[in-house]
């Protein structure tokens, strides 16, 4: 097959810019539970606000869906422990739905689940101790340099760096 | 592994809710930086392990077809690559390069396309090279993207084939007075007997000599114990020194006699190859040598003879020149101070040695000087050049012969060069005419064999034509 014509894919990748209408279920389920918390929270506001956030989640790439979902759980003036755990896992879910059914997708979704661990309990932890905004900003920094790691450890595999001091 | 405008994208999503959170106090916000960041470390390992497993089981055939070609003749680069089902996840794209002086002759960049679940594919770039040479082509490009469309990386990777372009040649005619000669670069013996397989002599035994040589057919023929002597055979040194001056480039036809000149060449270094005989190189230019390769007969020593020959353009007169070691010759006549008798007998002479002396001022002379010289005998002496200069030409074979050196004299006919269609047929004849007798000449030297080297085509035309014209009177 040349470059002309367009190679078939059997996972479609998530456009995040771009509108078309989705038709997955985990997608699906998890903008429903999101915009629920948020209509549980805000009454007839979070109905409205939660109907919004469902019908651009379903034209949207995930990321964008997610970004939506978490910006109206942002409207509620308090905190529900409980709702808002349910929202932001049903949001999750919304952004790792790409990986479902993806050939590497179930490595994806492992690594994802694993590492929403260690930072979820680590950002909680670190709440208790440091302020909003450092907390913040030292998750935003570790995420960069984890990012920063993965890609030397991939340029040192694949031999795309030189051993020579030139 | 670089980011693509997806990756961005989501990462800019993260770093509003980071803004958020900072600025608006909003603790929710962080499951929007959490959130994203998990997904962006989770995607990038598994794009790095993708990558990293696809670039273990990759395959990559890369071949020419042919991988030797001409200058002008189409030739084709396939380039298949294949993958297991387990590393089919990532989507692919591979494009040859090409090295500069090869071109594709497709208007379209080639390459191939392999999506998430296609395992194989190929694509044949068909190729055109405008000069000769040896190319060697760059591995292709392998570049990746992951499942998710969040990250590339490009690889180079697979074999780098070679493509040798010669010139065009269309027909080489090699011969005497127009008749192919297909002995000129066969087996060869060293006048001296040794081991070998063909009989030299049959002579009586001489006792303390070894039992072993006693050829006992011809000792029980005989009555008296013989012994067969061979024809050794050797490895021979073949000195090629090529003339690539001006005049080699200099042709009213779309082919120049440095063409044949270097098919000839190439010919003689195919034959040592063959022979695996010590090959050295001498390339004369119009300001003297160019290049010198010493003699060798490994792979390596043939390549650069090779290379060297796929490489000769005429020169101009701004090359490098290397002089001769000159020694000042001290004529009789010059010892005579005051004129005498015997100065003015001896004057003629005087004028011939002063014509030798600038006869090897010229640069081909020169190099046959030096390349006779400095190798010393035993070797094969093969000169390849045109019959431009008669006088020196043979000067050149003469100074080539001193000290028993066998030459091999390789003669492209200029005639064959200076009319575009042998319109007037009769003076071009008479000018090959000229040429036979020239190399006739030099042809019975008994150390040297003269051949021509002449594009066969044209040389037919040539006598065919003055064959017919010269019956037509006849016919009449």
């Amino acid at each position: 097959m040349t470059a002309d014509e367009t190679p078939s894919t059997t996972a479609v990748p998530e456009r995040v810019v771009g509108l078309t209408l989705t038709r997955r279920p985990v997608r699906i389920a998890g903008m429903v539970i999101a915009a629920g918390v948020i209509a549980v929270l805000n009454g007839a506001v979070g109905l409205a606000v939660g109907g919004a956030v469902v019908a651009l989640g379903l034209i949207t790439a995930a990321p964008v869906a997610f970004g939506a979902g978490v910006a109206g759980l942002l409207i509620s003036p308090e905190i529900d422990p409980v709702l808002h755990t349910i929202g932001a896992l049903a949001l999750l879910a919304v952004l790792v739905d790409p990986a479902v059914g993806t050939p590497t997708g179930r490595r994806a979704l492992v690594a994802a689940a694993g590492i929403s661990l260690m930072i979820g309990a680590g950002t909680y932890s670190l709440l208790a101790v440091w302020s909003l905004p450092a907390v913040t900003v030292g998750l935003v920094l570790s995420v960069a340099l984890i990012m920063y790691a993965i890609h030397r450890y991939e340029r040192v595999t694949l031999g795309l760096v030189s051993d020579s001091n030139q | 592994m670089q980011a693509t405008r997806q990756f961005w994208a989501t990462a800019a999503i993260g770093l509003l809710f980071s803004l958020l959170a900072i600025g608006g106090d909003q603790p929710v916000a962080l499951i929007g930086v959490a959130g994203i960041g998990v997904w962006l470390i989770a995607t990038s390992w598994t794009a790095v392990r993708s990558f990293q497993h696809l670039d273990e089981t990759l395959e990559i055939e890369y071949a020419l077809d042919p991988s030797t070609t001409y200058v002008d003749t189409p030739a084709t680069v396939s380039l298949t690559v294949t993958r297991p089902e387990g590393s089919a996840s990532t989507r692919m794209q591979v494009s040859p390069r090409l090295p500069a002086g090869l071109r594709r002759t497709t208007e379209t960049a080639p390459s191939l396309t392999l999506g998430a679940g296609e395992t194989e594919a190929t694509v044949t770039v068909p190729l055109h090279a405008d000069v000769a040479g040896e190319f060697t082509l760059p591995a292709p490009t392998v570049s990746l993207t992951d499942t998710f469309e969040l990250y590339t990386e490009q690889l180079s990777r697979g074999p780098q084939p070679k493509l040798t372009v010669l010139p065009q040649t269309p027909t080489v005619h090699i011969g005497k007075g127009g008749k192919p000669y297909g002995n000129a670069f066969g087996e060869h013996s060293t006048d001296q007997p040794g081991p070998g397989i063909a009989t030299r002599d049959l002579r009586q035994y001489i006792v303390g000599e070894d039992a072993m040589n006693i050829d006992w057919k011809s000792t029980a023929r005989l009555g008296e114990p013989y012994v067969r002597e061979t024809e050794g055979e050797t490895d021979r040194h073949t000195a090629l020194l090529v003339d690539h001056r001006a005049h080699t480039g200099e042709s009213a036809t779309e082919e120049t006699p440095l063409e044949y000149i270097r098919e000839a060449a190439l010919a003689m270094t195919a034959s040592a190859v063959g022979h695996s005989d010590p090959l050295s190189l001498w390339t004369v230019g119009d300001d003297g040598l160019t290049e010198t390769l010493a003699a060798g007969s490994t792979p390596a020593a043939y390549t650069r003879v090779r290379s060297t020959l796929l490489g000769l353009t005429p020169t101009a007169s701004a090359t490098d020149h290397r002089p001769a070691p000159t020694r000042r010759i001290q004529t009789v006549i010059e010892s005579l101070d005051v004129e005498t008798p015997a100065r003015q007998t001896l004057q003629r002479y005087g004028t011939g040695a002063t014509a030798v002396k600038s006869v090897r001022e010229d640069a081909f002379v020169d190099a046959v000087y030096r390349a006779r010289t400095q190798i010393g005998a035993g070797m094969w002496l093969v000169l390849v050049t045109t019959d431009a200069d008669p006088m020196r030409l043979r000067e050149s074979i003469k100074l080539a012969t001193q000290g028993g050196t066998e030459v091999l004299v390789l003669i492209v006919p200029t005639v064959l060069f200076q009319r575009a269609h042998l319109e007037t047929i009769t003076e071009a004849y008479d000018a090959y005419t000229e040429f036979e007798q020239l190399r006739r000449e030099l042809d019975s030297h008994p150390r040297v064999t003269a051949l021509e080297v002449a594009p066969g085509d044209r040389l037919r035309t040539l006598l065919s034509v003055e064959q017919s014209e010269r019956h037509k009177p006849e016919a009449r």
